[in-house]
């Protein structure tokens, strides 16, 4: 019996995390969020209004306070935190506005940890995984360079990469093309569309520049926590 | 080793390239730690083993007094113990001192499994020799006994326990008091008691214990002559007992007193101040190697928490990827572990190399006639308990803070670096 693709890769239903404290924060409120398999969405937003905090409820790297997230049909409230890093590691690929590659690394080195980590395969099939998905972004002859021997672009599409190897379902991307020139913040969109169109992944991407959000699939703005604008899911 | 595994020590020996000389000098800590440690504990349990082989090894075991442990109650005290009226005045008894009859306490202790017995009576004689007179010591053996519980008969550098049977009165110096008298090998000297009884000896021996106050002072003759001289006819003083079981020689001297009433003393008993001495000294050095131990662990705490701080992006990029907590904490405990064994690989060679040193090194004792050598054990207890100090500590000096990294929360970083 064939297992039922998730028409919805990620739900989230009146989600709020407030942070404690004398005066607590709310810097996500009552957020209902359905996104469909191999959807682009772009999250934007002014600084503040809870796009990023989102996005790491929606990655398991934080807790919300109330309200549920389903991924892929998995209820995450049920899972303890050794369960969420083996969820991200699996299904889930992260890239954030800063590369955060490891230094001492080389770029084939970097997309071989998640590989490495998750196991299941040879050291050979890795390598050749880890070299398609560097050959797919364009970046194969810069295999053996170190992350301080890269441009910006270069390094955001490595920890993009990085990201893909383990071949995740969902890519969550926090402001990917924040420290980049316009030509490489286009380049960078492009990947992420191509991912999505092409290879039926869901990306969900944060940005402040509403003209790369304009070519995802989807905007979804917040404001102070709350989702005030949703340009619904595609036709497609 | 699994991927992840060899992932994890991969990542680990890559932060410590990264700080080469202060991973260095945590490992040269342990380093010192242990070899310190090591020599130590060798010398320690090596002046304690030869001191037991010199002093406690060339004399009995157990030694069997001409006394008793608590003074023998009067008769009217043990038949009217709580009486009312109390006698004053009650003079004791006049006995002549010493274990008299000896032949069947002997033979009883013969009995008991293990045990080698002798019988010896030493009294204050002078010798006189050529004009030169020596007050000494003088022991009354029986030689076939006490060549099974001294060393008497080894360390004797001419003649041997037989040659005492090989004429009318033989008698054996110590090395120092032949030199004192000027006498050797043949001399006949003048024995002469406190009471008067004075006697021809022939030397037909010498001793070198290689202890100076021993054999300055000590001359040996067969029993029975010096019971005639000592006019103590069939009494001893001592008897001294040898074990096939050196440790046990305090139950042993339980049983014996139990058995035979006389005030019986075990080595330990009888050198109960040295041991002492010997535990505090342990003490000392043991809490000193141990504070080297302690520090050189804080030298690790400093650079794996230092590396923890440093690395807080990669913990957290690690996190978001989907690393475990404890494969973070792995990371870096290993990094302590591997500080901590290393650091007891070369340990273990610098101790190894110091208890050469020292082993080498000749010192002269006042006490001892030779110069010896440092005494130094070489015992793989030595090495194992620094090597598990080290790394245990090495390894809680690596946990505390591969657990707070491990904690960290990638989103309060990764907002940090945003």
């Amino acid at each position: 019996m064939p297992v039922p693709v998730p028409v919805r890769a990620i739900v989230a239903e009146k989600v709020s995390r407030v942070l404690p404290g004398a005066v607590a924060t709310t810097l996500v409120e009552g957020v209902d969020l359905a996104i469909g398999g191999g959807e682009f969405v772009a999250i934007t937003g002014p600084s503040g209004s809870g796009k990023s905090s989102l996005l790491y409820l929606l990655g398991l790297l934080d807790r919300p306070t109330s309200g549920r997230i389903v991924l892929q049909g998995q209820d995450t409230a049920a899972l303890d935190r050794d369960q969420a890093a083996a969820f991200r590691l699996a299904r889930l690929g992260f890239v954030f506005q800063f590369h955060f590659l490891l230094p001492e690394f080389t770029v084939a080195e970097n997309v071989l940890i998640p590989l490495r980590r998750l196991g299941g395969r040879t050291r050979a099939e890795m390598r050749e995984r880890a070299e398609g998905i560097l050959a797919s972004l364009g970046i194969a002859a810069l295999r053996h360079r170190r992350p301080d021997q890269l441009s910006g672009g270069e390094r955001q599409r490595a920890a993009i990469a990085r990201a893909l190897a383990n071949d995740p379902p969902i890519l969550l991307a926090d402001e990917p093309t924040g420290n980049l020139d316009s030509r490489n913040a286009d380049l960078v969109f492009a990947v992420l569309a191509r991912l999505a169109r092409e290879e039926h992944r869901t990306v969900v991407a944060v940005t402040h520049d509403l003209a790369l959000a304009a070519r995802a699939d989807r905007r979804v703005a917040l404001m102070d926590g709350r989702i005030v604008e949703d340009s619904g899911a595609p036709s497609r | 080793m699994s991927y992840p595994l060899r992932l994890i020590v991969g990542i680990a020996l890559t932060h410590i390239r990264g700080r080469t000389r202060q991973t260095a000098l945590s490992v040269i800590g342990v380093t010192t730690g242990v070899g310190f440690a090591i020599a130590m504990a060798a010398l320690m349990e090596g002046s304690q083993s030869d001191f037991i082989s010199r002093i406690i090894d060339a004399t009995p075991h157990v030694v069997i007094k001409d006394e008793f442990r608590n003074p023998p109650l009067q008769p009217v005290q043990r038949e009217f113990a709580d009486a009312a009226v109390a006698l004053r005045g009650v003079k004791p008894k006049d006995e002549l001192r010493g274990i008299r009859n000896p032949g069947p306490k002997l033979a009883a202790l013969d009995a008991m499994p293990g045990i080698a017995a002798a019988p010896i009576l030493r009294g204050q004689v002078v010798l006189r020799y050529g004009g030169k007179e020596v007050a000494a010591s003088l022991i009354g053996i029986e030689p076939k006994r006490e060549r099974a519980v001294s060393q008497v008969e080894t360390d004797m550098t001419a003649g041997s326990f037989d040659d005492l049977f090989g004429t009318a009165n033989g008698i054996i110096l110590g090395h120092g008091l032949a030199r004192k008298l000027a006498a050797e090998v043949g001399s006949t000297l003048s024995v002469t008691s406190p009471n008067g009884v004075m006697l021809k000896a022939k030397v037909v021996g010498l001793v070198d214990s290689g202890i100076v106050s021993l054999d300055e002072g000590t001359s040996y003759a067969l029993l029975k002559k010096v019971q005639v001289l000592l006019e103590r006819p069939n009494i001893v003083n001592e008897i001294r007992v040898r074990l096939a079981d050196v440790t046990q020689a305090r139950d042993v001297a339980g049983r014996i007193e139990t058995r035979i009433g006389y005030r019986s003393e075990s080595w330990q008993e009888a050198n109960q101040g040295v041991l002492e001495v010997f535990a505090i000294r342990n003490i000392i050095i043991y809490t000193v190697v141990g504070g080297i131990l302690v520090v050189a662990a804080f030298g690790i705490f400093n650079i794996v928490s230092t590396i923890t701080f440093e690395k807080a992006h990669d913990i957290a990029i690690l996190k978001s990827l989907g690393f475990r907590e404890s494969d973070i904490r792995t990371v870096f405990l290993f990094e302590g572990l591997l500080m901590g064994g290393v650091g007891t690989l070369l340990g273990w060679a610098v101790g190894y190399g110091l208890c050469r040193l020292l082993g080498s090194i000749q010192i002269q004792v006042r006490a001892f006639s030779e110069a010896a050598a440092l005494p130094v054990i070489y015992e793989p207890a030595h090495y194992l308990i620094a090597g598990a100090a080290a790394i245990s500590a090495a390894a809680i000096a690596g946990y505390l803070p591969a657990r707070r990294a491990a904690r960290l929360n990638p989103v309060d970083i990764i907002r940090g670096a945003a």
